[in-house]
């Protein structure tokens, strides 16, 4: 099923576009409005709820006029974070799902959801630096602020990332996804430099925090379908949320990982706890209520003001995730997003430049111009 | 809606309307309280659950609590009464102090569970004689806070050696 928008403007700029095209063949002429300048851009000021659900039904396509290529926002943070060395490349911006926890809530200032139609550009931004450095373990990934494939078969540029990423092989690759959408690219043969990864939750996660989004059976099936056809795969088990059973569910959530892949399928897991910027509070009790395990947790104020589980239990969490997935297979690398230093001490004993199979990930890199 | 809750609240108190109109006005202007500061009562849904916390901004306001205080207390107040209905928010307490700290045990109980049990722990270890600890919970960390005061090399010897055993104890 196509993603569901309520109307889709289509930017003069864009309008010759390849995704222009294809919005105008797969959508009813009835919602498609060509416009002059962004929709709703003379409404400043933060968005209401109803506001940020209307912006995920509303797609703009147009040209994104900075810079594609970036280093991830972790980067930035690296007085408090231990930052991975990733690099993202914002091909648009909001998301077709739903999950209570997302930050987009926070980020996001526009009242559409933006795919921007200049991919060639976006590639020459990756041909130059990937020219210049093409040796360097460049981890790239296109999740960010969009997830990388729900609204793919819109734009098919994971045909174009794929097929790009292949002259450089030791750049690698990311899809970041909750969806199942993969079948768009599935006949490319895949490549160990292209990963495509599924953030991955325990069903009982995802039934009531992660809406709209694809089922933990079906992300293990496309994974698997990736796997088959040559892709590596990641898993990133983040945000972890505590609730009662968390232990049960989350051991439920490794077996199955190991039950359905090597440690020569998967290029890395990741662990993440529940965080979240504490202005986007207010539009998380909004849109989801009190119930929501996300809104009801013990959260308090980190380092770096993001809102956090108590450093205690987060360690409790990592180290027993770390233990039962290398209990189940002592092969996987697994890794911890956007924590502090003194969490990975507590959690691993060690920070990541300390851990062999992690220093490649953790080296540092050429700064991006 | 902010005026109009401790309005309303206000009239079941005292019925002087007018007089009662003046004194919210005359409060929110004080404590320099507008309405975004207070959003988070917008996700309160039913009559019972605003008479609720209208109860508590009344008592808020009784007890002249300060602007932080007030906005500490009713956001507590109302993610509580939006996450269980029946959790006792009202306080008999006449301090602002304690209610909060009651109100956070409610919001918070795993964490005051795990914070008094560091809490026993911390202090039952051999820390060196003559010193301050004091338990905190500081953001997403708890633990103690240490002084000591060392009047020679000999103290801060003994010191350490205590401090080294309190290392293997923890």
């Amino acid at each position: 099923m196509l993603p569901i928008f309520d109307k889709i403007f289509i930017d003069v700029v864009s309008k010759n576009s390849e995704v222009a095209d294809r919005v105008r063949s797969l959508y009813p002429k009835e919602i498609i409005f060509d416009v002059e300048t962004e929709p709703f851009s003379d409404l400043k000021g933060t968005m209401t709820s109803d506001e940020f659900n209307q912006s995920k039904r509303t797609l703009f396509l147009t040209e994104y006029k900075g810079h594609f290529f970036k280093r991830c926002p972790g980067a930035t943070q690296k007085k408090t974070l231990t930052c991975c060395n990733y690099h993202v490349l914002n091909l648009g911006s909001q998301c077709n799902m739903n999950c209570s926890y997302c930050y987009l809530q926070s980020y996001l200032n526009s009242r559409t959801t933006k795919i921007f139609t200049n991919i060639d550009q976006a590639l020459a931004e990756l041909k130059e630096m990937a020219d210049l450095h093409p040796t360097q373990p460049f981890r790239v990934g296109t999740g960010e602020v969009i997830d990388s494939l729900s609204l793919d078969e819109i734009t098919l540029y994971s045909r174009k990332l794929i097929n790009f990423f292949k002259n450089y092989p030791n750049w690698v690759l990311e899809f970041k996804t909750k969806s199942n959408k993969i079948d768009q690219f599935i006949d490319l043969p895949g490549a160990k430099n292209i990963v495509v990864s599924w953030s991955i939750n325990p069903p009982h996660i995802i039934n009531s925090e992660e809406h709209g989004t694809a089922r933990f059976d079906e992300r293990i099936a496309a994974a698997k379908k990736c796997r088959d056809q040559g892709y590596k795969i990641a898993f990133h088990i983040d945000p972890m949320i505590w609730h009662p059973e968390w232990k049960e569910n989350y051991s439920f959530l490794a077996e199955e990982i190991a039950k359905n892949f090597s440690a020569s399928d998967i290029h890395i897991i990741s662990l993440g706890a529940l965080r979240f910027q504490p202005e986007q509070r207010q539009m998380m009790r909004e849109r989801f209520g009190m119930q929501s395990m996300v809104n009801a947790a013990e959260m308090f104020t980190s380092e770096g003001n993001k809102m956090r589980y108590d450093a205690g239990l987060r360690s409790e969490m990592f180290q027993f995730m770390q233990t039962k997935i290398r209990s189940l297979n002592s092969g996987f690398n697994i890794f911890l997003c956007m924590e502090t230093p003194e969490t990975w001490i507590n959690s691993f004993d060690k920070v990541p430049m300390q851990m062999p199979e992690l220093k490649q990930i953790f080296k540092p890199l050429p700064e991006v111009r | 809606m902010l005026e109009n809750v401790l309005l309303k609240a206000l009239n079941t108190y005292n019925h002087d309307p007018d007089h009662n109109r003046n004194q919210v006005i005359s409060w929110f202007e004080t404590k320099k309280m507008k309405p975004s500061d207070l959003t988070f009562l917008n996700i309160l849904k039913t009559e019972s659950e605003k008479i609720r916390i209208s109860e508590c901004f009344l008592k808020c306001y009784l007890l002249n609590a300060s602007f932080s205080d007030t906005l500490q207390i009713l956001e507590l107040a109302t993610e509580l009464v939006m996450i269980n209905s029946e959790s006792a928010v009202a306080s008999d307490t006449t301090d602002l102090n304690v209610w909060k700290n009651e109100l956070k045990k409610l919001r918070y109980p795993q964490t005051t569970l795990s914070d008094q049990d560091l809490k026993n722990k911390l202090e039952s270890l051999p820390w060196p004689y003559g010193a301050k600890i004091k338990f905190e919970r500081r953001g997403d960390r708890a633990g103690v806070e240490l002084k000591l005061f060392i009047t020679s090399t000999a103290d801060l010897t003994k010191s350490i050696s205590a401090l080294e055993r309190v290392k293997e104890q923890i």
